[in-house]
């Protein structure tokens, strides 16, 4: 036996992960197993109590972590992130563009505002930290990008306008990253989770109107049964981040108890 | 070790991609059962994980072969009493295009790569479905989602699989086999 799974491939020891969103859902999910694998996490948030939590909840497992207040729509907020997160954590070699919204909506339903809000939380968020970091890595030999996108971004849903197309970007700038940076050794790529037991998820019932229960229900009706954990989007995110992935980039991992596989 | 009392069957897992999932399953803690048909290489494999302390067999099979797919499963079960992970990874490729493409090499390819992956999950789904619980993972290709030059054959094995992993996906509900 060669090795335990702690030195094994999959391990984050000595790296620094950046997380937005990371107060909540999947981000929380995965800056805590980050954690646990050895990383030092820089989470983002608008969220200051939660995001603050999950930073204590990191440190008292013995691990190390900090929290931002940041706006990840705004360029000068996403270069204070990067800042200290350099500052305190001494570099960055993960970088999560995990942060997003949801509004369900047709296109006649939404309001222009809505859109934009969309747009700018889940795409150009992406675009303004990645643009802060990837210098960094490039200095650095290499990193590991990775951006949340969702099914709805490789097939349509009802009612759901301005989020598919805002998850249809993330899956294609994904790409595109990964063509442009491939050769300074970043990895660049996005996962697809099907719905996941998060707040945001729990928030969709009450924007359309239906009962938690039922649509939660309807949201199960996928091969494996269920909705997804958050946890299990946080080890697609490990694997992803680490050497074990050292060959993926430019792809869109599908975490969706097999929803698309019918699509 | 993320497989740990783990049992897994591992077709064309005498070379290549298959020889080095085998390693590597053996060494996160599964049962590794090698099928191939180069018996040379095949027992080599097995040799090389029990010597690092891991557990495996080499059963020689043709995956075109109903019977022969039977007897690994079988062979599996019996070596070490279930069947937890499929890893379809038998494959072969021959370049050509539809016009050079003898008849001949068109079915051997669509044999072992298609219809073998078909074959040996037939077998292993029931005792899946059976212990409530199994993985499935078949080894496709960029070419079963892109064509390639002089692949006629190869790309369209390929493609099918993407789209058979896809199906057996739906019809292996919870209840059945989780699948992947």
């Amino acid at each position: 036996m060669i090795s335990s799974s702690k030195d094994a491939a999959n391990s984050l020891t000595g790296k620094v992960a950046l997380i937005t969103g990371g107060a909540s859902g999947i981000g929380r999910a995965t800056a805590l197993l980050f954690a646990r694998e050895g990383a030092a996490v820089s989470i983002i948030d608008l969220n200051d109590p939660m995001g603050q939590a999950v930073g204590r909840e990191i440190i008292h497992d013995g691990g190390r972590a900090i929290f931002e207040h940041a706006d990840v729509t705004r360029a000068a907020d996403c270069q204070r992130v990067v800042e200290r997160t350099l500052r305190e954590l001494g570099g960055i070699h993960i970088l999560f563009n995990n942060a997003g919204i949801i509004r369900r909506a047709s296109v006649v339903e939404i309001s222009e505002e809505d859109w934009d809000r969309v747009m700018a939380v889940n795409v150009k968020s992406i675009f303004l930290m990645s643009r802060q970091v990837i210098p960094i890595m490039a200095k650095a030999g290499g990193g590991s990008i990775i951006n949340t996108a969702s099914g709805w971004g490789l097939a349509g849903g009802p009612r759901a306008a301005v989020y598919c197309a805002s998850k249809g970007a993330v899956v294609l700038l994904t790409k595109a990253m990964a063509v442009d940076h491939g050769p300074q050794k970043i990895r660049v790529n996005c996962i697809c989770p099907g719905d996941t037991d998060t707040g945001m998820l729990r928030n969709e019932a009450q924007q359309l109107g239906e009962r938690e229960d039922l649509f939660l229900a309807e949201s199960a009706r996928r091969p494996l049964g269920r909705i997804g954990k958050p946890e299990e989007i946080a080890q697609a995110a490990l694997y992803l981040a680490s050497d074990a992935a050292s060959f993926v980039t430019g792809t869109a991992l599908v975490v969706d108890g097999g929803g698309l596989a019918g699509s | 070790m993320r497989l740990q009392n783990r049992v897994s069957l591992i077709t064309g897992g005498t070379s290549g991609i298959g020889e080095a999932t085998a390693i590597l399953f053996a060494r996160e803690g599964a049962s590794v059962a090698i099928t191939g048909r180069n018996e040379k290489r095949g027992h080599a494999v097995a040799e090389r994980i029990l010597q690092n302390g891991g557990k495996a067999v080499f059963i020689r099979t043709d995956v075109r072969k109903a019977g022969e797919c039977r007897r690994a499963v079988d062979e599996t079960l019996s070596a070490f009493g279930k069947l937890d992970i499929l890893f379809n990874n038998a494959g072969v490729f021959y370049p050509h295009t539809a016009l050079d493409c003898s008849e001949e090499e068109w079915d051997l390819q669509l044999d072992v790569n298609l219809k073998g992956t078909f074959l040996m999950s037939k077998l292993a789904l029931p005792p899946m479905i059976q212990q409530g619980s199994g993985v499935i993972v078949n080894n496709s290709s960029e070419w079963g989602i892109v064509g390639g030059d002089k692949a006629v054959a190869y790309c369209a094995s390929k493609g099918v699989v993407v789209l058979l992993t896809k199906a057996m996906a739906i019809d292996q509900r919870v209840s059945g086999g989780e699948h992947d």
